[in-house]
This record gives C-alpha cells, structure tokens and sequence, in this order.
C-alpha cells in the first residue's frame, strides 16, 4: 500500500515536470500556429526600396510581394502599403499607396507589375484615388515620390480576415479600415524606406 | 511716357516672375528621430528587451529637424505584427507625451516614473509606467517601430491617459512625423 502511494507521488511528479517543461499553451488553441509572414524577393525586410517601383523610375512597377503560413479561417487578405513619415493637415491618417482587399486566402504572392485595373484576375479588388483636379480616379499602386533628399518608411501590412468586404475600389481607406476592425486574425509587416 | 512706363512695368513685372520661379521651394529639413543603439531597419539589441533581467533600460533616441512652431512632442513604440481582438489595434510598448519641444534626444535609461522632471508623461498598453521592451517569443522578426510626432501644442492629460486619448488629443496637431524601424524576437 505504501508502495503504491509512492509509485502515485512519483507519476505525479514526473507529471508536474512535463508540465513545466511544455511551454505554455497562448490561450485555449494548443500550440501557436506558426506566423503570418510577408516578403519581398526585390526588397529586403528593413531594406531600401529599388527605384524601378518608385516615382524615381518613369515606368514604375509595383513591386513583387509573396507570404506564406495563411491562418486556416482566413477567408480573404488585405494589403496596405503606406507611406508613414507623412503628416497630412496635421492629423494622425498617413498616405497609403496601395490598397488591395478581397485578396483570395489560397493565393499567396502578388507579382511584379500588378496592372492598374479595380479588380484583378484572382477577385482580388484594388482601391482607387480620386484624381487630382477632377481627374479620374486611378486603381492600385502609386509609386513612392518621398521630397528629394528624405528618407521615407514604407510599411507593407499584409492582414488576414475572417470575412470578405462588402466594398468596391471606390470605397475609401477609412470605409476598408472600419470593415476590418473585429475581423482580423493574422498580420504580417514587411518595413522598407526610399530616398531620391 | 506712357509707353515707356508700362514698358518698365512690364519688364519689372517679368523679371519679378522669373525670380520667383527661379527662387529655390525652400523645405525646412525634415524631422529625422534615430537612435545610437540601432540602425534604421535593424534589428533591437538585447540589452533593451525582455531578454534582458526586467526592466530593461529604456532606448535612447536622438531626434533633429524640429519643425517651426513645435510646443510637444509624442513617442510611440509599438509591436506592428500584433492583433489585438481581432481589430487594428496593435501592441504597445512605450507611449511618452508632453515631451519639451526644446528637447532632442530621450536617453537610455528613462526612469520608470509617471511624470518626469521635465513634464514628460509615459505609459505602456499594460497599464504599467514607462518603458516595456520588445519580447516577442516566436521564431521570426516582429517589427518596433518607434514615431516621433511634434505637436503645436501640448496634451492636457494626466498620467492616466489611455494611448487611445494621447492619440485622439495629438490628432489636428502634428507639424512633423518620423519614424525608425527596428526589429527583434528571441
């Protein structure tokens, strides 16, 4: 009998040893799914920006982005690329220079050279800017054009949601910022700059 | 007579015009914050982080080009690859207002108090006082990035605004904006 209290206080401990051992489960999921992550192969993370996908360059490109390990309830992506060292009337909203959104979760790169269309062959939808002086509004990617001689943060925010947007390329970034709050369940970052 | 003085008007007025075509945009220099322990898009020494025994010093930050007519300045880092209830908010990690538009740097170090000497008010997402270091624990780079913003003018908060009121308050205020990306993960 005695035998057999040890044998439990042994077990109970060789337990509580394995417990300790095994990191910490992040909430009730189990382990942590491994993170939502964004790349450039023309842009290092952190990096410089090559001037064939700035307003340095008179045929400017959008440059080639690829990510990888999508969360499994994504069920669309949203890109904001912004400009974030810009002040605009003295408010907090930064410039944004490309907006996709109802990216499909099963596609996982956008190549180099995206055209300048609302929607894209995937469904993904690209939002426009209303021209300057009634000029027409324009879909997709407005290449970086920092003052001469300033550097500038580029952040490439890649979110994964658990929903599709009800908007089209007219809708606005604050319309697209608000259909994602309570919404988003993974996101990635890819941080460049770019001086002329 | 005539002639000759709308002739001398008129070569007055062009010569007037080509200067001021001629004339340099004068742009003042731009607001530029780094730091001595990092560069630009680099990666965040272990000694500022939660690597390090806690509290970790605080990141010294240097800043120049502060725009004319400066009265404060806000200093925020924040962790950009963390969801937060499934919104946009992402993670605090150090929030300093009602910096002195006279002051350049922030040094490594900063006591964790809820007031400096200077006026300076910090708080962090916990709800703790001052500086919080990087820790992110997963196997790939989180990004910190720190922003300077100067404001015309200071915030009338006390030390137990939220960054959600320090934001709204600087919000129709900011003369100037400068950001220095870091990295970092154990």
């Amino acid at each position: 009998m005695r035998h057999l209290t040890l044998s439990a206080l042994l077990l109970l401990a060789a337990g509580s040893i394995a417990m300790a051992q095994t990191p910490p489960a992040p909430g009730r999921g189990g382990p942590r799914p491994p993170p939502l992550m964004l790349s450039s192969p023309a842009i290092q993370d952190g990096g410089f920006v090559p001037d064939k996908y700035t307003a340095a360059s008179p045929d400017a490109v959008t440059p080639p982005l690829a990510w990888t390990n999508v969360p499994a309830t994504a069920q669309s992506l949203v890109l904001i690329v912004h400009d974030v060292d810009v002040v605009i009337q003295r408010g907090l909203g930064d410039n944004p220079h490309w907006i996709v959104f109802n990216i499909p979760p099963t596609t996982t790169s956008l190549a180099e050279g995206q055209p300048a269309t609302a929607t894209l062959p995937d469904g993904a939808v690209q939002m426009s800017r209303p021209g300057r002086g009634g000029a027409p509004a324009t879909a997709g990617y407005f290449p970086f054009a920092p003052p001469p001689g300033f550097v500038h943060h580029y952040d490439f925010d890649l979110y994964a949601l658990d929903t599709k947007l009800a908007l089209d390329t007219h809708a606005t970034r604050a319309q697209i910022e608000s259909a994602m709050a309570g919404h988003v369940v993974g996101k990635a970052v890819l941080q460049t700059r770019f001086k002329r | 007579m005539r002639r000759f003085l709308a002739l001398t008007a008129l070569v007055l007025f062009a010569a007037t015009a080509a200067a001021t075509a001629q004339a340099p945009r004068t742009r003042p220099p731009p607001l530029v914050l780094s730091s001595p322990a990092y560069a630009d898009g680099g990666v965040i020494p272990d000694k500022y982080t939660q690597k390090a025994p806690q509290p970790s010093p605080s990141i010294p930050f240097n800043w120049t080009g502060t725009p004319a007519g400066t009265q404060s300045f806000v200093l925020i880092l924040h962790d950009l690859d963390v969801v937060t209830n499934k919104t946009l908010t992402d993670s605090l990690h150090w929030l300093a207002w009602n910096i002195p538009a006279t002051a350049t740097a922030l040094p490594e170090g900063v006591p964790n108090v809820a007031q400096l000497p200077d006026g300076t008010v910090q708080i962090t997402h916990r709800n703790t006082i001052g500086f919080v270091g990087p820790g992110w624990p997963g196997p790939s780079y989180h990004h910190y990035t720190a922003e300077l913003l100067a404001l015309d003018t200071k915030l009338p908060l006390g030390t137990t605004a939220t960054r959600d009121a320090v934001m709204a308050a600087a919000n129709g205020h900011i003369l100037g904006r400068a950001a220095l990306a870091g990295r970092f993960h154990r």
